[in-house]
This record gives structure tokens, C-alpha cells and sequence, in this order.
């Protein structure tokens, strides 16, 4: 047991090595971990399970955890430079937590999370089981009910991850974390972070170290007309597929004739350039805590350049996943003060309404 | 000055300065406060539509606000004339509830400068302007009184009243609530004095007002506290964009006539020089009885033609100037016509100004009361 303790020391070692080496590869796929890492021929070392919950039953595809959380929520473990597997219920905001924030925030308030019952929570007491700006006739939208009748899951026809045509959370995603090839959209597998369909270029940590060279770079449309979904890989599009109403209705703006991209808005616009907006937006400076995307994948990671286009998606506001704070913000709503001087001067809102606050 | 004012621009003014020791902030218009006071980025919370003063808004608001320019403004259920709403204080124009103290008496329900809607809401059209959200269209006034070139139907499909479609607050102020710059003078860095840029021409860049903006809007008005208000002595032509950045050319955007030099069916003075209408943005004359007018009295206030940034208790004649806001409140009064006193009532030559039933008209015309 000591020997396999070491060999996994080393291999998390290694593996972590590459995932920094490797930074800007464009691959969806699981690559530089061991497959022990997930996998378990027969559920059984030195007699005892080899499964995360050590469950005596062994999971499909020998995987060691049975659902999506029994890998991505392994009790005891954290986000770390060695830790290959990204949990998602990191309880530490901007320690611990990746880029898609993390889910444990459910258990402070519905607000601050997604509600995924695949991580144990609850059904949402205020928003129930429909998403709010639910357009179930958007082309695209995950499901075609009025109302939802299934709780969200991770993947599938109501979750985000992997196809929406199978129910199956593990159905929705077959495959897709051994998907060889760069990511183009085709497959789930060639997917940004499996979202099918979607691009983008992925932090090979998942942003838990982030930097200049070390940040998803997200893929958004410089809109002209806030009905135009024809774009379906851009991050915000992905979103749009269950909160279609605040994406893509026909009644975004309030300017004279229908579906301008102009203010004054009637609701927070996404898939526009804040380079084209200009004004006080042309300040804006990328940041990852407010990341803005671009409509072309640059190469690599460090090529990404914002000097020229700043879209502004969903993305640069919420955490997919869950923060600490409400509406899944990547920062405190509340501490956003016009004229403000204090701490949140110059951060969230403000990295784009660079004006707003007071220096 | 008269004996009405002294007693109480006394009290005023204690109360103005305690005020300002409380009230303590720049003099500007940009709003502070938490963004979630005012905006909402989806129109939803927990699965409806936002609700403000009690009403639920299906309808998302321009520039996500929560609510529109009467929302935000109004007071539903009360008479207080600033409300918090969160850390950001909003001057109230609207009480429909009534209960509003005119004029001030420096308490929470103390009118603003502007004046208040609930007048015009509740007594009749002369009361206050006709602006959609508030009140129907004028009975009386098919289009501004004093307008010039509004009898066109093009003109008038924006003109004709305050309550069509393209009116309401906008057709006098240009909103620009995060402009935000350094200085006591309020004026196109800021947004314009109270945000009365051009409204017509819908851009800041077009000449709007300038001031000294009062932090409580009047609240608790004296002599030491107050707007004060940007004048010119030229008399300017018939114009659409204002000049100067007079107030009272504000005023003759929609009001030409009663300003301008004269002309056929219009202006101040006839081919003979003699007043045919009140003067404003004419120079207080240092002579006679309105030599007189040395303490600034806030119920007829005076305008200044150059502005430094102060506020002063000091009317100069011969230099300052009696404008449109001199006598009337823009936003509605008690009395007819807006004005800021009972003209009907308390303005009868030779009978003694009193603090009960001011006539502001005595203050400039300072001999005309008798006393």
C-alpha cells in the first residue's frame, strides 16, 4: 500500500507538471492523469473497495464513484496543484474554488448556487424547477416543457453539461472525457469544459492559479441584433439554453425598432463587444475576475488579446457553478457602490462601468 | 428684505446648517449608492419580476432600473421628500399621498426646490406641468403657452404636451445619474445642473444648465442653503437650445415667447421698450425700490450671471438677475400657474407681507407691499 501511495504521489506530480506544461493545448479530453486516478478494474485492492465513498458496489464504466459528484465532489478532497481531478465544491472562495465557482454555496442560500440535485441539493424553495427566463422556444433550449418537471442534473435534457436529447447524466456525456482531438464544437467531447457545442480555451487548472497566461478564454459574438442566437458556441448561448429570456428575447433594448444591440437596455446585454460600445467600457482591461471573451479562438491561451475586442457574456459576472454570494456572482453585489472609493472600487462591476465607482 | 423673512431664514438657517453637518457630501449630481438600489440586470428575483413601492414590474425598465423616472421619484405612501433607497438618497418629486409642508419648513416633508406633482395630480392642471405617468394632458394648454413654432403637427407629436408617448420627465431633463466630475459648478462634466442638459437634442454635448446644486435639494432652504442659479443679462433671440446656460433659457425652449426680445406675436418688451411680459434673465436694477433686494430670500430667488461655486446670502442689484424660477417651481406649486407663493391671495399692494401669506413678488418689488 506505502509502494501505491508513492507511485500516486508521483504520478500527481507528473500529472500536475504536464497540466502547466501543457497550458494552451486546446484538448477537451482528460489528458496526464493516471487512469488509477478514476478507474478501477475490479473494484477491489488489498480486499477493500476502491470506490471515492468506499461503497462496496462498483460503478459503470469502472469508474470509482457511481455519479457525477462521487468524482467531482470527493469528500476529503480539494482543489490543489496535485489534485488531477477538479472538485467542484470547493469551500474556499478563490483558494480552493475553480473557475466555474463551486456548488458547497448552495448550502448557505439557493441564490448562490445552481441547485443541481446531483450534488444533493435541494429543489430551489423560491424559483422551484423552471429556470428563471425559461424560453422554451428558443432554438436550442434544452428541453421543449412550458415548466420543468425534473430538478436541474449536471448534464443532459436539464443540465448543462454534455448532450440534451437523453435524460442519462452519464448518457449525455458518454465518451467525452476520453475524446481525442482539439476542441471545435462537434462532439461533447470536443466541447469547451463538454458544454456540447460550445468553445472556448480551457486553464488547464481550471483557474485555480489564474494569471495573465493562465485563464479560460471564453467565445462570444459581437452582437448587432439581440434575437440573433445563430451563434450557438459561444458561452453565453450555453446559458441561454435554459435563461433564454435574459440572452436572446426580441426585447433586450429598449431603442426604436426591434432587437437592437443598444442602450438603453432593458436587461444586462451579453455577446457585445465593449470595445465597440467604447466610452467608459473602452477602459476595461481583462481580468479573470470579470472575463470578458473574444469571437475567435486565438491559438493558445497567451495569445488571447482583448486590446481589440471585449465581449461581455454571462460568464463575466456569474459563476456556473456557485460563489458565495447571491445570483452566483463573481463578486458581492452588494459592496458595488456608485462613487465608491472603499475596496470594491475598481473591481466587479466596476472593471467594465469603469467610472462608476469613485476614483 | 422683508420682516416675514427675517424670523425665518433665522431658523432656516440653523436648521440648514446642521443639515449640511449631516448631510455632508460633494455637490454634485451623479448618484452614489449600492447599484443594486436602482438597477436590476434581468428584471427577475426568485422567479417573478422585480417589485418596487409594492407594484411588480413585468415590463423590464430602460437601463435596467428597477423602476421608471416617476417610480424612482415618487413617494406611494408617505410625505417624506427624500427616501433612502438603500445607502442612495433620492429627492422626491411626487407625494400622491399628499401631506408635503409648502413651503419648507426644513423637515421630511418639506417641498424640494422644484416644487411636487401632487398639486397638479390633485387640484387641476394649473397646479403644476402636465407629465405623463402623473397627470392627464392640459385642458386648457394644447401646447406649451409661450411656444414657438408648436402649432405644427410634427412639433407637436413631441410638444404638445409633457403626456404623449415621447414625454414625461425627459422632456425637460437629460438623465445622466453616473456623470460624475470635480467642482462646485455643476454643468456638462456632471451632466448639467439637475440633469436639464437639452433634452430636445437628447445629447450632452449640446449647451444645458449650469448651478450650485443644494444637497437636499432645498429641504431645509435658507438663505445659506440653496440651488443657486446660473443667469445671463444678453437678451437672447428665440431659441431651441439654451444660451448661456441660463436657466430661464431652459425655460424658453418650450416657453419662447415670454423670454425672447420682441417680435411679432412674441418678447419681453414692445417696439417701445416697455415690459409687455414679466422680465427674466434681466438684470435686478441697483436703483429704486429693487435696490432694496440685498438678502437672497429663497422664496423669490434670484439668479447669478457669473457662478463661482459658493453660495452666498448676498443678492447684488445691478448684477444679478430675476429669472423664471424667481416665481415659479417646475415641478408644481399649491398655487395657479406654479408660482412659488399665493398670488391670488397674498399679494395686495399695500397690505403688509407676512411670514403666514408670503408674496414673493415683495421681494423685488420691494416698496409695493406698503410696509
Amino acid at each position: 500500500m506505502k509502494t501505491q501511495k508513492t507511485i500516486k504521489q508521483v504520478l500527481a506530480v507528473v500529472g500536475a507538471t504536464f497540466l502547466i506544461l501543457a497550458a494552451g493545448n486546446a484538448l477537451a479530453a482528460i489528458s496526464g492523469t493516471s487512469c488509477v486516478e478514476c478507474h478501477t478494474m475490479h473494484n477491489s485492492q488489498d480486499n477493500a473497495s476502491m470506490q471515492f465513498d468506499s461503497g462496496a458496489e462498483p460503478s459503470a464504466s469502472l469508474l470509482r464513484a457511481a455519479t457525477c459528484s462521487g468524482c467531482h465532489a470527493i469528500p476529503g478532497r480539494a482543489n490543489s496543484a496535485t489534485e488531477p481531478i477538479p472538485q467542484v465544491d470547493g469551500q474556499n472562495y478563490g483558494t480552493d474554488t475553480l473557475a466555474g465557482g463551486s456548488f458547497f454555496f448552495v448550502n448557505s442560500a439557493d441564490a448562490n448556487a445552481h441547485n443541481v440535485i446531483d450534488f444533493g441539493a435541494a429543489e430551489d424553495t423560491a424559483l422551484g424547477l423552471t429556470p428563471p427566463g425559461w424560453d422554451n422556444t428558443l432554438d436550442g433550449a434544452v428541453n421543449t416543457e412550458a415548466s420543468w418537471t425534473q430538478q436541474l442534473t449536471c448534464s443532459g435534457t436539464y443540465g448543462c453539461h454534455g448532450t440534451h436529447d437523453t435524460v442519462d447524466t452519464f448518457g449525455a456525456i458518454s465518451g467525452a472525457h476520453h475524446q481525442p482531438g482539439d476542441i471545435d464544437g462537434t462532439t461533447v467531447g470536443n466541447s469547451y469544459r463538454f458544454l456540447d457545442g460550445i468553445m472556448g480555451l480551457e486553464s488547464p487548472d481550471w483557474e485555480l492559479v489564474p494569471s495573465a497566461t493562465n485563464h479560460n478564454v471564453y467565445k462570444g459574438v459581437a452582437r448587432t441584433q439581440a434575437n440573433n442566437a445563430s451563434d450557438k458556441s459561444t458561452i453565453s448561448f450555453l446559458c441561454a439554453q435554459c435563461h433564454g429570456k435574459f440572452h436572446t428575447a426580441a426585447d433586450i433594448d429598449n431603442t426604436a425598432g426591434p432587437n437592437q444591440m443598444s442602450s438603453p437596455w432593458l436587461r444586462h446585454p451579453t455577446d457585445i463587444d465593449l470595445r465597440a460600445v467604447g466610452g467608459e467600457y473602452a477602459a476595461y482591461t481583462f481580468n479573470v475576475e470579470a472575463p470578458a471573451a473574444l469571437s475567435t479562438m486565438p491559438a493558445d491561451i497567451a495569445s488571447a488579446d482583448y486590446s481589440s475586442e471585449a465581449i461581455v457574456t454571462c460568464i463575466s459576472c456569474h459563476r456556473a457553478h456557485g460563489s458565495p454570494y447571491a445570483d452566483l456572482l463573481r463578486w458581492d453585489y452588494d459592496g458595488m457602490s456608485a462613487g465608491t472609493t472603499g475596496d470594491a472600487a475598481g473591481t466587479g462591476c466596476f472593471r467594465c462601468h469603469t467610472t462608476k465607482d469613485g476614483i | 428684505m422683508k420682516n416675514r423673512n427675517r424670523k425665518t431664514s433665522l431658523l432656516l438657517a440653523v436648521t440648514a446648517i446642521l443639515a449640511a453637518i449631516f448631510l455632508a457630501g460633494p455637490a454634485w449630481s451623479a448618484v452614489s449608492g449600492d447599484c443594486v438600489n436602482c438597477h436590476t440586470m434581468h428584471n427577475s428575483q426568485d422567479g417573478t419580476a422585480i417589485e418596487f413601492n409594492g407594484e411588480i414590474n413585468e415590463d423590464p425598465n430602460a437601463s435596467l432600473l428597477k423602476s421608471d423616472c416617476v417610480g424612482c421619484h415618487s413617494n406611494p405612501t408617505g410625505s417624506e421628500t427624500i427616501l433612502m433607497l438603500g445607502d442612495s438618497r433620492v429627492p422626491i418629486v411626487y407625494n400622491p399621498g399628499g401631506g408635503i409642508v409648502y413651503p419648507t419648513d426644513g423637515s421630511s416633508s418639506g417641498t424640494l426646490a422644484g416644487g411636487n406633482f401632487y398639486w397638479v395630480a390633485t387640484q387641476g392642471d394649473a397646479y403644476g406641468h402636465n407629465v405623463r405617468g402623473i397627470s392627464d394632458a392640459d385642458q386648457n394648454l394644447p401646447f406649451a403657452p409661450g411656444g414657438i413654432g408648436q402649432s405644427a403637427p410634427g412639433c407637436n407629436y413631441c410638444h404638445g404636451s409633457m403626456t404623449y408617448e415621447n414625454g414625461g420627465c425627459v422632456s425637460c431633463h437629460l438623465p445622466a445619474h453616473h456623470k460624475d466630475a470635480a467642482g462646485d459648478i455643476v454643468g456638462q462634466d456632471h451632466g448639467w445642473y439637475r440633469f436639464l442638459g437639452n433634452a430636445m437634442i437628447g445629447n450632452l454635448s449640446a449647451a444645458g444648465v449650469i448651478g450650485v446644486e443644494s444637497d437636499d435639494w432645498e429641504q431645509a432652504v435658507s438663505s445659506t442653503n440653496h440651488n443657486v442659479y446660473k443667469g445671463t443679462e444678453r437678451l437672447y433671440t428665440s431659441t431651441f437650445t439654451t444660451q448661456d446656460n441660463s436657466i430661464g433659457s431652459f425655460c424658453a425652449g418650450c416657453h419662447g415667447n415670454f423670454h425672447h426680445e420682441y417680435s411679432e406675436g412674441g418678447g419681453m418688451t414692445n417696439t417701445m421698450g416697455a415690459w409687455i411680459r414679466h422680465p427674466s434673465d434681466v438684470i435686478i436694477p441697483n436703483e429704486r425700490e429693487y435696490a432694496d433686494y440685498t438678502i437672497y430670500d429663497p422664496l423669490a430667488p434670484v439668479a447669478k450671471t457669473s457662478l463661482d461655486g459658493t453660495v452666498t446670502d448676498v443678492v447684488v442689484p445691478g448684477e444679478d438677475v430675476v429669472t423664471c424660477i424667481s416665481c415659479h417651481r417646475p415641478h408644481g406649486s399649491p398655487y395657479p400657474d406654479m408660482l412659488r407663493w399665493d398670488y391670488a391671495n397674498d399679494c395686495n399692494t399695500g397690505n403688509a407681507d407676512t411670514a403666514a401669506n408670503p408674496c414673493g413678488c415683495y421681494s423685488c418689488h420691494t416698496t409695493k407691499d406698503g410696509a
